[in-house]
C-alpha cells in the first residue's frame, strides 16, 4: 500500500489503512518519543496519544511537506506536553553563548551506534539536551524552538552553544586523545 | 572531523532510528474502545435530585392565597366622631320633605373607610314617599349629609336597608335620631395592639440561634516521644510557626427555666495553619548510567564503548516555605450564664466540653533538613477526641430578639494531633475571638 493511499484511507476512517500507518511509522515515532521522555513506558503512552492526534487531525494535512515530518512534529509536541506534566525541565533565561573554537573529533566517534550516540547526548543537562535534540536532530529553527518551549530565541541559541561545549568536554573525557580548543 | 560533521552523523543516525516494538499489541491498545469517563457522576445526580426536590416543594406545596392575603388588622383607631346630631336632624328633615322624590336606589357597594355612602330609599316608603317628587338636588344634598356621617369599623353600609334593618327608620319613614346617635357614637374606643390575656398553663422556653465567625492564635506544643533528638523535630520546633487560625460555627442554645442559665451546642469548624521557612545548603550526588570511556582497537576497526555509573556532585542551596493545615470539626456542649447589663446590653460566660473530629491533615511537612514532603498517615491522621471550651462575651441588642456580640474564647484539645506511631506529639490550646449574632425566640 503506498503512502498516498494510506493517507486517503485514514482520512476516510478506513481501519486497514490506519493499521498500515501504525505498522509503518510506529517504530520510528517511538524513537522520537523515547528521545524526549525519560521513561520508556511514558514514551509508549505518548506514542498512543500521538497516533490518536494523527487520526484526529489527518484531514488538516494538505499534502505540502513530508507526511512523516508532519507526524514527527505531532510526536514532538505531545512528548513535550507529557514532559511538562511529569518532568519539569528548567528553561530559565540564558543569554550568554559559549564560544567553541576549532574541534577535531576523532573518527572513532563516527563508528558509534545509534544507542551509543543517544546515550552520549543524553548525558547533557536536561535543558541543553532538549534544545540540542530539537535543533540538531529534528531540524527546528531557533525561532520555532523558542515558540514551542516559550523561551527567548537568544536563550535557545545560548543553550545550544552550551550543549555543544558540554558535548565536546564529555567526549574528551571518554576518549582523551583528541584536541579541542573550547572556551567556556 | 569537526563538530559540524559529527552533528550531521548524529542527525543521520538518530533521525531514522527505529525502536523494536510489538505493533500488534500497540494497535490493540490504540483501537480498543475507551470507556468514557463519567466525571462527577455523584455531583450531577445529587444536583439534579436537589433541583427536583426543590421544585416539588415549591410547586407541590404552594403558599395559599388565603394565608398570604389575609389582611392583618393594623389596629388603627377609628374614633367615632361625636357631632352627628345636627347632621341627623337635617337628614331627617330632608327625608321627611314632601319634595323628596321617589328614587331608584342603586346600592353602590362602598368600601368601608374610603368611599362615600350612596343614595338611600330603595322601597317606596309609605307616607311621605308617595307624595315625594323627583328632586335631584335634595337627593344630592342628602348624599352629602350622609357622607359626613361617622362610620364604624363594623363595615355596615349606610343605606336605607341598613337604616330600616337596624330600626333607625320606622314604618312611616321617620328617622329615629336617638338610635342613630347611639349607633354612630360608640361609647368605647378601639385601642392599638389589643393584648388578650393568655390562660395557657404551659410556660414558654427561651431559645437562641447563634452563627459566629472568628480568628484565633493557636499555641502549639511539639515534643518528641523518643529519647534521641531528631534534627528534623528540633528544626521544626525552632522554626515552625502557627499562623492565625480561622473558625466558624452555628450554635443553638436553650435557657433553663426562667433562669439566666442556658445550655448550648452546635457545630464549629476550625483551621490551623503551620508555616515553616527552610533554608538549605547541601551537596547532592547524582548517579547516572552512561558512557565512561571509548576505546579503539589497534587495527582501528573495532570501537569499544564502556558504560558505567557516572557520579556527579552538585551544591544545592536555596529557601523553601511550606505550610500544612489541620481541619477540625467540633461539637461543643457548654453551660452558660447570661447577665443583663441595662436594657440593651448582655454579657455571658460559658464553659463545657468539646467533641472534636479532626479531618485529614493537608499540605507539606519537613521530611529532612533539605526537603519537604506531603503529610503522611503515620505522622498525622484523622481522629476523634475530647477537649474543652471556655468563653466570655458581651452583646448588644439591636432588637429585643436580635443581639450582636463579641466573644473571647479558648479551646483546648487534650489529644495529640499526631498519629500513635509518630515519634513526636503536637498539641494545641487555641485562644481566639469571634463575632456572633444571636437570634432569640421562645416556644
Amino acid at each position: 500500500m503506498d503512502i498516498d493511499r494510506i493517507i486517503q484511507g485514514c482520512k476516510s476512517g478506513d481501519r486497514s489503512c490506519q493499521e498500515a500507518l501504525v505498522r509503518s511509522f510506529a517504530p520510528r515515532l517511538l524513537a522520537v518519543c523515547r528521545r524526549y521522555c525519560k521513561d520508556f513506558t511514558l514514551a509508549e503512552d505518548v506514542l498512543q496519544e500521538t497516533f490518536i492526534n494523527i487520526f484526529k487531525y489527518i484531514n488538516t494535512y494538505s499534502g505540502s511537506g513530508s507526511f512523516e515530518g508532519w507526524m514527527r512534529r505531532i510526536a514532538v509536541t505531545k512528548s513535550l506536553e507529557m514532559n511538562k506534566r511529569f518532568f519539569k525541565v528548567p528553561l530559565f533565561s540564558v543569554d550568554q553563548e559559549v564560544q567553541i573554537g576549532e574541534v577535531n573529533i576523532p573518527d572513532v566517534y563516527s563508528l558509534l551506534g545509534e544507542e551509543d550516540l543517544l546515550k552520549l547526548i543524553q548525558q547533557l543537562p536536561a535543558n541543553q539536551y532538549l534544545v540540542f535534540n530539537m535543533y540538531i536532530i529534528e531540524g527546528y529553527s531557533h525561532q520555532e524552538i523558542a515558540e514551542i518551549l516559550n523561551i527567548a530565541e537568544g536563550t535557545s541559541r545560548a543553550l545550544l552553544s552550551r550543549a555543544r561545549a558540554n558535548l565536546v568536554e564529555k567526549m574528551n573525557v571518554f576518549y582523551p586523545s583528541f584536541s579541542s580548543i573550547a572556551q567556556v | 572531523m569537526n563538530l559540524s560533521e559529527f552533528e550531521k552523523i548524529i542527525q543521520a543516525n538518530l533521525l531514522n532510528q527505529r525502536v523494536d516494538m510489538d505493533t500488534d499489541l500497540f494497535m490493540q491498545k490504540l483501537f480498543e474502545p475507551k470507556k468514557e469517563k463519567r466525571r462527577y457522576v455523584f455531583f450531577w445526580w445529587f444536583s439534579g435530585l436537589a433541583l427536583v426536590g426543590a421544585a416539588v416543594l415549591f410547586i407541590g406545596f404552594p403558599k395559599t392565597d388565603s394565608q398570604e392575603n389575609i389582611p392583618i388588622p393594623t389596629g388603627e383607631v377609628v374614633e367615632a366622631q361625636v357631632d352627628g346630631k345636627a347632621k341627623m336632624e337635617s337628614i331627617t328633615s330632608l327625608l321627611q320633605s314632601e319634595n323628596l322624590s321617589e328614587t331608584q336606589t342603586s346600592q353602590e357597594s362602598t368600601s368601608f373607610l374610603n368611599s362615600k355612602p350612596s343614595v338611600v330609599a330603595k322601597k317606596r316608603m309609605p307616607g311621605f314617599m308617595d307624595k315625594a317628587s323627583r328632586n335631584e338636588s335634595i337627593i344630592n344634598q342628602a348624599n352629602e349629609e350622609l357622607k359626613s356621617l361617622p362610620v364604624l369599623i363594623s363595615g355596615d353600609q349606610l343605606s336605607s336597608e341598613l337604616l330600616v334593618q337596624r330600626g333607625f327608620i320606622d314604618e312611616m319613614g321617620v328617622l329615629d335620631n336617638k338610635k342613630i346617635e347611639a349607633f354612630t357614637k360608640p361609647k368605647y374606643k378601639i385601642r392599638k395592639k389589643v393584648e388578650c390575656p393568655s390562660f395557657a398553663i404551659r410556660k414558654k422556653v427561651g431559645f437562641f440561634i447563634q452563627p459566629e465567625f472568628g480568628l484565633s492564635l493557636p499555641q502549639k506544643s511539639l515534643e518528641q516521644n523518643i529519647p534521641d533528638i531528631s534534627p528534623v523535630t528540633t528544626y521544626r520546633k525552632e522554626n515552625e510557626k502557627s499562623l492565625e487560625g480561622i473558625h466558624a460555627g452555628l450554635l443553638a442554645g436553650c435557657f433553663i427555666g426562667k433562669t439566666s442559665f442556658y445550655a448550648n451546642t452546635g457545630i464549629q469548624y476550625s483551621r490551623i495553619t503551620e508555616k515553616l521557612d527552610l533554608t538549605y545548603n547541601y551537596t547532592r550526588q547524582d548517579t547516572s548510567f552512561g558512557i565512561i570511556s571509548i576505546t579503539k582497537s589497534q587495527s582501528g576497526d573495532t570501537v569499544t564503548v564502556i558504560y558505567g555509573d557516572i557520579v556527579t556532585e552538585k551544591n544545592v542551596q536555596g529557601q523553601k516555605i511550606r505550610h500544612h493545615y489541620f481541619h477540625t470539626w467540633d461539637i461543643p456542649l457548654t453551660l452558660g450564664y447570661q447577665l443583663a447589663l441595662g436594657s440593651a446590653w448582655n454579657m455571658h460566660i460559658e464553659g463545657g466540653v468539646l467533641f472534636n473530629f479532626r479531618l485529614k491533615t493537608t499540605g507539606q511537612v519537613l521530611h529532612s533538613l533539605q526537603d519537604f514532603q506531603p503529610v503522611m498517615k503515620n505522622e498525622y491522621h484523622m481522629s476523634l477526641g475530647l477537649g474543652y471550651k471556655a468563653a466570655l462575651g458581651v452583646e448588644y441588642l439591636i432588637k429585643p430578639s436580635i443581639g450582636i456580640g463579641m466573644q473571647a474564647r479558648v479551646l483546648g484539645y487534650g489529644k495529640t494531633f499526631t498519629s500513635p506511631n509518630s515519634n513526636f506529639q503536637q498539641k494545641y490550646i487555641i485562644p481566639g475571638a469571634n463575632i456572633y449574632l444571636r437570634y432569640y425566640f421562645s416556644l
